[in-house]
């Protein structure tokens, strides 16, 4: 693949994932910190087509860039320590592992490390592991189910996106 | 189309409910934790015993030596310490009643005996009043 054209599709893949950020915003929450991780579906997807380099750029640059889009640049820092541990794991399960885990497992373990990363962040900030036990349970429950959702989606997404972006180059315009 | 779930699936699930089970674990050790607050015997200005106070404790009475057939009785209970006998002249360490807030102490001046409650590990004692 040319490099401008990995370039632009990697920037769009950022920009997609920005934007279902800032979407999910809108939608109610089982508990604050618990949220639908539908960006999620972008890294996975960068993970397959571009693979774990790629993933862990566009995973990171959305961590920063989500938050202040959505107009609190103190969530960056949970934002990003949620985002670069789920992203590190998910690529090392992908990467290496992929015989054993299916994508719902991959991305159930990526809101799994997403979570506990943001947790970790909260209990430094708030100086007590309390608040880490108090929420991890309710927040696995929602990882499970939001998990196994964005798996399947992200399973629909590569089968539309890989003849896209791989074989017929020529539908983006591109020779 | 659908996913076919594989055995490493399984093991995040397996994994998810070990940190379930690990958290509640963890909340219950903490709370244990939170609850204690330590009755600190000092003789001599050094630290010779320590007593942890919980609610469900039962009521137990400990004889305190200071030497010389000197002894005050401290009697521990949940509701806190308190010095129930001794043998010094001036009895102010019996008439001082029971402590039970962390940075209350009892002291027992001829028998160079101070009994005093600790909070939590680094804890400041409770702030009685703020005025501003």
């Amino acid at each position: 693949m040319k490099k401008t054209r990995r370039l632009v599709l990697l920037a769009l893949l950022i920009s997609q994932a920005l934007v279902l950020h800032y979407i999910e915003g809108f939608f109610p929450v089982l508990a604050p910190g618990a949220k639908l991780g539908l960006a999620n579906i972008f890294t996975l997807v960068t993970l397959i087509l571009f693979g774990f380099r790629d993933a862990m750029a566009v995973v990171i640059i959305r961590s920063i860039m989500g938050p202040l889009l959505g107009g609190s640049p103190t969530a960056v820092l949970y934002s990003l320590a949620g985002g670069t541990l789920s992203g590190l794991v998910m690529g090392i399960l992908y990467t290496y592992l992929r015989k054993y885990f299916s994508l719902i497992g991959i991305s159930t373990a990526g809101a799994v490390f997403h979570n506990i990363g943001q947790l970790i962040v909260a209990s430094w900030f708030y100086g007590t592991i309390g608040i880490f036990f108090t929420y991890l349970p309710l927040l696995m429950i929602a990882a499970a189910i939001t998990g196994y959702f964005i798996g399947l989606a992200s399973k629909y997404m590569v089968r539309f996106l890989e003849p896209l972006f791989l074989k017929n180059s020529y539908r983006l315009g591109s020779k | 189309m659908k996913i076919q779930l594989k055995i490493g699936d399984l093991l995040v699930y397996l994994f998810m409910a070990l940190l379930v089970a690990g958290s509640f674990l963890g909340l219950h050790w903490m709370k244990s934790e939170a609850e204690l607050s330590q009755v600190v015997v000092e003789l001599d200005g050094k630290v010779i015993d320590r007593f942890i106070i919980t609610e469900e404790m039962k009521t137990r009475e400990v004889r305190i030596d200071a030497g010389e057939g000197k002894y005050n009785i401290l009697r521990l209970s949940a509701e806190g310490a308190q010095i129930v006998e001794a043998n010094c002249p001036d009895q102010i360490c019996v008439r001082w009643g029971t402590i039970h807030i962390p940075g209350q102490a009892i002291v027992c001046l001829p028998h160079r005996v101070v009994v005093k409650i600790e909070g939590k590990k680094g804890e400041e004692p409770p702030v009685d009043v703020i005025t501003s």
